[in-house]
């Protein structure tokens, strides 16, 4: 009787003395295989709190390799880092919510590959942002997962991720100009939403001859860049393209700008650009004064020019 | 001998509940899960405060030369009021959220403050419990920078706000500021000094909104030293999410391309 006792109160004890941290918020994960593909949806719960910002990272170890990261249906509208594999066994991630959010959603949906039969262990970390303009954060409470995984032999063809028919929306395409960034180069702002398998990526190409839209999509000239993307000098006398790709290789193509809409709009701060602008003009008054310089001279050694 | 072994592991349990104090109550008071180190309070380019020194502790006896602040402390706190700052004419109206008091502290009144530095020193006024104050006497075309405040009964600074800034115009219109434009070339005021159109947080390019553009000079000033005044939301010289926190709360776009 004293020993149940004793253990009662040892349980007790143990369970004031280490209490749960308060923390306030928590990733989800939902793992379900089918057949050689486990799809694992990572949700956010902000059991109550308004928050308008995460970091966060998924680890994970056991037989399974990524396969496809879909964010189109995230409750992150702006990726400052998009979940990505930058660590072996471990995808990154942070983004903001403009506005906040208290109400739980996806973050992302992760589809991993079964290599062979054994044990996924997953975990999750991060951090929420309080929606005060503090930018004050909560600690989140760490998510542990160990799923059962069985590798099909004869399914090994089969895996198909969820299908992505409609295509990415480019809507914003902004060149803005500050003299502290990118050497007071101009630079390209691209903002794209998928709403099914997310952006994969943004590519960006300079053509001298204006082309047809159309007929640039999947060009092999398009090369990919980051947000914001720098122009060089040659890309203001060209016509500027953007292609937005996502997860499943669907792609759009929208012209950024031609030669004339750039030079008519440079920064009239810069005299590189204003000269830009103007150069013809400046030759011309140049030319003027030339010839009057040597009108006043003719003038001068003959009375008039007869 | 087992009830032994579970004697020695209830010992092993015991100790750990020494070192870490969760909580303390008493009829008039409660303390729950206390902090002897709150993290950091105040920064300066020359400090950083990262302890309790020097706030008010309440159950303080007295003598004559001495004070003496005998068991467990507690100190008042209370959260920071999030303050914003619109342009008028010589003047400025400043708006904040309420601040609340922790253990039984209460906010009593805000004192304003306003300065032509960033970081101050700045020139306080007591307003009294109100959310809302106008700063007039100022110059047209002068950049100032604000904080508010938040005070106990007994006048005690218990949080103040994250700094707001704005520029008295002639006009008493607060216009919008420049750059923007639909579609040409955005023009991003310089970052580092101060624009006298510029008068909202996180408003980068000053065209009135918080957007997608203001969002991309943030990328691109992450991880980068130094850091422009203007981009520092929450100051701290460094670029990190939590300045994209900040922005994200101000955040306000419009559609460009339809």
């Amino acid at each position: 009787m004293k020993k149940r006792i004793l253990i009662f109160v040892i349980f007790l004890f143990t369970f004031f003395i280490f209490p749960e941290k308060s923390l306030g918020a928590v990733y989800t994960l939902n793992p379900v295989q089918k057949g050689n593909l486990i799809e694992v949806k990572i949700f956010l719960n902000t059991e109550g709190k308004e928050v308008n910002a995460l970091d966060g990272v998924v680890s994970f170890f056991g037989p399974v390799a990524v396969k496809e990261i879909y964010d189109g249906k995230s409750k992150v509208a702006v990726w400052i880092k998009k979940p990505s594999e930058r660590e072996k066994g471990k995808i990154s991630f942070s983004g903001i919510i403009p506005g906040g959010t208290k109400e739980e959603g996806e973050v992302f949906t992760l589809y991993f590959t079964v290599l062979k039969t054994g044990k996924l262990e997953m975990a999750t970390e991060g951090t929420a942002y309080i929606n005060d303009g503090t930018g004050g954060s909560l600690l989140m409470s760490e998510t542990k997962v160990t799923l059962a995984v069985s590798f099909e032999k004869e399914k090994v063809d089969e895996i198909t991720l969820p299908s992505d028919t409609t295509l990415p929306r480019i809507t914003e395409k902004i060149i803005a100009q500050n003299e502290a960034m990118f050497e007071g180069k101009p630079f390209l702002i691209v903002r794209a939403k998928d709403d099914e398998s997310g952006v994969s990526d943004i590519s960006f190409l300079s053509l001298e001859n204006e082309g047809e839209v159309e007929n640039l999509k999947d060009d092999e000239r398009f090369r990919v860049i980051e947000i914001p993307h720098p122009l060089l000098d040659s890309d203001m006398t060209s016509f500027l393209y953007v292609q937005v790709r996502d997860r499943a290789g669907n792609a759009i193509v929208a012209e950024v700008s031609s030669p004339e809409a750039l030079i008519s709009k440079l920064s009239p701060f810069s005299f590189e650009n204003w000269f830009r602008k103007w150069w013809g003009f400046c030759i011309l008054i140049v030319l003027l004064l030339l010839a009057g310089f040597f009108a006043r001279r003719i003038i001068r050694r003959h009375g008039s020019f007869s | 001998m087992k009830f032994q072994k579970l004697l020695f592991l209830l010992l092993l349990a015991l100790l750990p509940g020494v070192l870490y104090a969760e909580e303390f109550t008493s009829g008039s008071y409660k303390v729950k899960d206390p902090v002897l180190n709150p993290g950091e309070y105040l920064t300066s380019s020359t400090y950083t405060l990262w302890s309790s020194i020097g706030e008010v502790a309440i159950g303080t006896s007295s003598a004559t030369s001495y004070g003496i602040n005998a068991g467990f402390l507690f100190f008042p706190l209370a959260t920071a009021p999030s303050l914003s700052a619109t342009a008028g004419a010589s003047s400025v109206s400043l708006s904040w959220t309420a601040s609340s008091g922790f253990l039984g502290w209460t906010v009593s009144s805000y004192t304003t403050g306003y300065s032509t530095a960033s970081g101050g020193p700045y020139t306080y006024t007591n307003v009294g419990n109100v959310l809302l104050a106008t700063q007039s006497g100022l110059t047209n075309g002068t950049l100032y920078y604000f904080v508010v405040v938040s005070n106990d009964f007994f006048g005690n600074a218990l949080a103040t706000s994250s700094e707001a800034f704005a520029t008295p115009t002639g006009s008493g219109s607060g216009s919008g500021g420049s750059g923007g434009g639909g579609g040409g070339i955005v023009y991003v005021p310089p970052l580092n000094e101060e624009v006298k159109e510029c008068k909202e947080i996180a408003d980068l390019n000053c065209d009135g909104y918080v957007d997608i553009i203001d969002f991309s000079i943030m990328i691109y000033w992450f991880d980068k030293t130094p850091v422009p005044k203007r981009v520092d939301l929450k100051p701290d010289r460094k670029i990190d999410i939590h300045d994209f926190s900040v922005m994200a709360y101000y955040w306000r776009e419009r559609t460009r391309i339809e």
